[in-house]
């Protein structure tokens, strides 16, 4: 059971406090509720261009990131389909410095064409590095305009295309600031070794004049049910073809959630799972092969990806997926083996526990789901998940028309 | 009036604890260190064996053997075997070093026994098959070759080897030496090697466990000693260019072989090489990455092999300014010999090494990884305690002194891949 206490700042800031003597660091995570689904369809990158600029000054700091440093602390952020989140690690003692620099750029950052000019390039770059200077680097560029046709999902957080983000001008930045970066769209949560009573006096002297505002969203459309299987080919300078499949599942906050990611468990992630023995193993038809799903807020994906062994096809590679898939509709799976991805599941969480960023990093981003105190009850739900939760979620997921397939051809 | 124009009062940081190891010693002699701490009832435990990758005639052979423990055992497949230990939620994870070969399990403390019984079990008694070294070629050959296209691994692989031609530490496994693998070697290697050195117990443990760890680790074979000594030379040519038609950005590295931890500068070094590169607010970050946007990242550091270190630049830049890239990594090596360090920079260096350490000792995890690290090299707390003397009383005049003893321009090797 992990202690926490919440409360909210009269601007609307929510404040997460969390106790822990055993250790020297306290973590301060704040959590905006904007992530790149916010973005409009012809800006996009925008979110995660923004982060990188929230580092470039604030009204009167001039740099973040060395006042950090001097008080001995680090940081860093990222950005998601969702949410944007930053976080520190410091000495607790010095835990002011941190809410001194949090609220500082929350309250206005300092709007200057140099940093705005740098962090374009150094975005472009990470664009490249990631995407586009590796193998199979562009295959999510792909997979998601697939697979979503509505919503905002159909475009990765850094961005359609270059060009978006070479376009961005500080008007947009301002606007977007305004916004979306005001404390009554934002969780945070300090913990440390650190008492309820300082934390609400220091939260009150930093954050409590800073001026809340409406959000303005755009009106995010559910993704319609699909209905007829999506396929496209590409090509690339890649060593062997691969394949990813693509399958719209539930939400955050759907309790089967819970029963896909056990599924994915099932299937992959441990020299015990299913793809990995029968296709990558047995078969020699994939010389990697995974299956994860997408933790997004809204209705997400569940992907199989797979590098075709040297001299298999796609279509063989497509049909002995299919065909293991249907092992698992099937038959579902034994009790022993849904004890065993359970099993897993505690120790992952438990470990988690260990680390107090990461306490801190999961009371932000439950309570933005809407509970702080699914932290507590997480776990309780992947243990009610039973078998014959397995063979019907899998039955209603993997359909031929809730399917997009991507064939990624290695050139010539 | 609140006055946010003011930082608010810092403290250095002053007294950082260590958590000290309980020492134990089970009935082969074999000594556990144990560190305690947590309040979760999870336990990491690090076997320490002799089987490292200098040991092997054929280096392939140490990393293979290593790879494929738990594949096979008693008659047992490895889906077997994984499902056991996924049974009990415990994960384990392989690492073949240059001077030892690394067994980590984490498991809920309520399942040591069942976990440490499957664990001594498939260490003493491994099997190794053709069929599973078959998958295993096949798969690593795949990769390999997915690897081949990345400029970091061109830039990283052609950097190494020019440092250590022919030695095990310039080794990079080629498609063909997967290819002549066989079972035989590494089942003779693995069983001649498979030696109990040290075991590193760290998290929410009980007597109970130390006395699990010796019902099932007790009687096993402990190491012998071997010293390894081969001679390394490094390559003539100091600037290697390798193109790659299509690619959009190239990887630099730069960097030289070095002293490692047990010479006295080392520290002193590690200092100089953080405030080169070493974090986000060092001179290569402000200069190619905020100043120039030409990377997304520059980063320098210096590693410690067992007999030399080795110093080292890398980032990934947009192929019309590697040249500048290299210009201006030389300009700030060579204003680290000539210009003192000013007063702010030392504060920032200072303060966040010295945050960055408590980090890196924060919980019991963390410390058993550090406590590796010495073990290795025959030192003890007192390495550190050096070191945050040093860092809370950092001396331009020594580290321009650090710079112009270690940089020489001329001993630079210099790798770009990608143009």
């Amino acid at each position: 059971m992990l202690h926490y206490t919440r409360f909210e700042l009269e601007n609307g800031l929510i404040v997460l406090h969390h106790f822990d003597a055993t250790t020297p660091i306290a973590a301060v995570n704040i959590l905006y509720n904007v992530g790149a689904k916010d973005e409009d369809p012809h800006r996009t990158g925008f979110a995660h261009l923004f982060e990188h600029l929230m580092f470039g000054g604030s009204a009167n700091i001039s740099n973040y990131d060395s006042e950090l440093q001097k008080a001995s602390g680090e940081n860093n952020a990222f950005t998601t389909n969702d949410i944007t989140n930053y976080y520190i690690t410091l000495p607790v003692n010095n835990i002011e410095t941190a809410l001194w620099l949090e609220s500082d750029r929350m309250k206005a950052l300092d709007f200057n064409e140099k940093s705005l000019d740098v962090q374009r390039n150094v975005v472009i770059e990470e664009f490249k590095q990631r995407y586009l200077n590796q193998p199979y680097g562009d295959a999510w560029l792909k997979i998601r305009p697939l697979a979503y046709k509505v919503h905002p999902y159909l475009w990765a957080t850094i961005g359609k295309e270059i060009k978006h983000i070479e376009d961005a001008t500080l008007e947009d930045v301002k606007a977007f600031f305004y916004n979306f970066y005001r404390p009554n769209n934002a969780v945070m949560t300090i913990a440390g070794n650190i008492s309820l009573e300082t934390t609400k006096e220091l939260a009150n002297k930093w954050f409590g004049d800073i001026e809340k505002a409406p959000v303005k969203r755009n009106n995010i459309q559910k993704e319609p049910k699909q209905t007829a299987e999506r396929r496209e080919t590409t090509k690339g300078n890649v060593p062997y073809d691969a394949l990813y499949m693509a399958w719209h599942c539930s939400n955050r906050s759907d309790d089967k959630y819970y029963t896909t990611e056990l599924i994915t468990n099932i299937l992959s992630g441990s020299s015990s799972s299913r793809l990995y023995n029968r296709l990558v193993k047995e078969q020699e038809m994939f010389s990697e092969l995974y299956c994860y799903q997408t933790d997004s807020t809204d209705e997400g994906l569940i992907i199989v990806q797979g590098n075709l062994a040297e001299g298999k096809t796609l279509e063989e590679g497509e049909k002995a997926v299919l065909d293991e898939l249907a092992v698992l509709l099937e038959n579902g799976c034994s009790e022993a083996e849904l004890e065993k991805v359970k099993n897993k599941k505690e120790t992952v969480f438990t470990y988690s526990e260990t680390e107090i960023l990461t306490k801190a990093m999961n009371l932000s981003f439950y309570e933005y789901l809407g509970d702080a105190n699914l932290i507590n009850t997480e776990m309780d739900k992947f243990r009610k998940v039973s078998a014959e939760d397995i063979k019907t979620v899998s039955r209603e997921i993997f359909t031929a028309e809730n399917r997009s397939v991507l064939y990624y051809l290695k050139e010539n | 009036m609140l006055d946010r124009t003011k930082a608010p009062a810092m403290q250095q940081v002053e007294n950082i604890h260590f958590l000290s190891p309980e020492l134990f010693t089970l009935d082969n002699g074999v000594v556990v260190y144990a560190l305690k701490g947590g309040e979760q009832e999870i336990i990491k435990t690090d076997f320490v064996m002799d089987a490292g990758s200098l040991l092997g005639n054929n280096r392939l052979v140490a990393a293979t053997a290593s790879d494929l423990l738990f594949t096979g055992a008693n008659g047992k497949t490895s889906e077997e075997i994984a499902n056991e230990f996924d049974f009990y939620g415990a994960f384990n994870s392989k690492s073949c070093h240059f001077t030892d070969n690394l067994i980590t399990n984490f498991c809920l403390t309520k399942h040591s026994d069942k976990v440490y019984e499957l664990l001594s079990n498939y260490i003493n008694n491994a099997t190794f098959t053709d069929y599973e070294l078959e998958v295993y070629k096949f798969v690593k050959i795949q990769n390999l070759t997915v690897s081949k296209q990345k400029t970091s691994y061109i830039a990283r692989k052609a950097f190494t080897q020019a440092l250590f031609e022919g030695h095990p530490y310039g080794y990079f496994a080629e498609v063909e030496d997967y290819k002549y693998l066989n079972v035989n070697e590494i089942d003779n290697f693995y069983n001649s090697n498979k030696k109990l050195k040290y075991i590193i117990l760290s998290g929410a443990y009980t007597s109970e466990t130390i006395s699990l760890l010796n019902k099932y680790f007790g009687n096993y074979e402990v190491r012998g000693s071997w010293v390894y000594n081969d001679s390394f030379s490094s390559a003539a040519e100091k600037i290697i260019h390798i193109p790659k038609a299509d690619a959009m950005q190239c990887t630099v590295r730069l960097g030289f072989k070095t002293i490692n931890r047990l010479h006295p500068d080392y520290p002193k070094l590690g200092i100089l090489v953080t405030l080169l590169g070493g974090f986000f607010g060092s001179r290569l970050m402000k200069n190619i990455r905020e100043d120039k946007g030409y990377t997304y990242g520059i980063h320098a550091s210096v590693v410690s092999y067992p007999d030399c270190g080795v110093f080292g630049i890398q980032t990934d830049v947009r192929k019309e300014v590697y040249k500048d890239t290299v210009n201006e990594i030389f300009k700030e090596i060579n204003r680290l010999k000539n210009e003192p360090i000013s007063d702010e920079e030392i504060d920032i260096l200072s303060n966040y090494s010295l945050g960055s350490f408590l980090r890196s000792i924060d919980g019991a995890f963390a410390v058993s990884e550090k406590y590796k690290t010495l073990l290795d090299f025959g030192q003890d707390y007192n390495y550190y305690h050096n070191y945050i003397r040093l860092l809370k009383n950092i001396d331009r005049d020594e580290l321009m002194q650090i710079a112009r003893t270690y940089f020489v321009d001329e001993d630079i090797y210099q790798v770009v891949a990608g143009v």
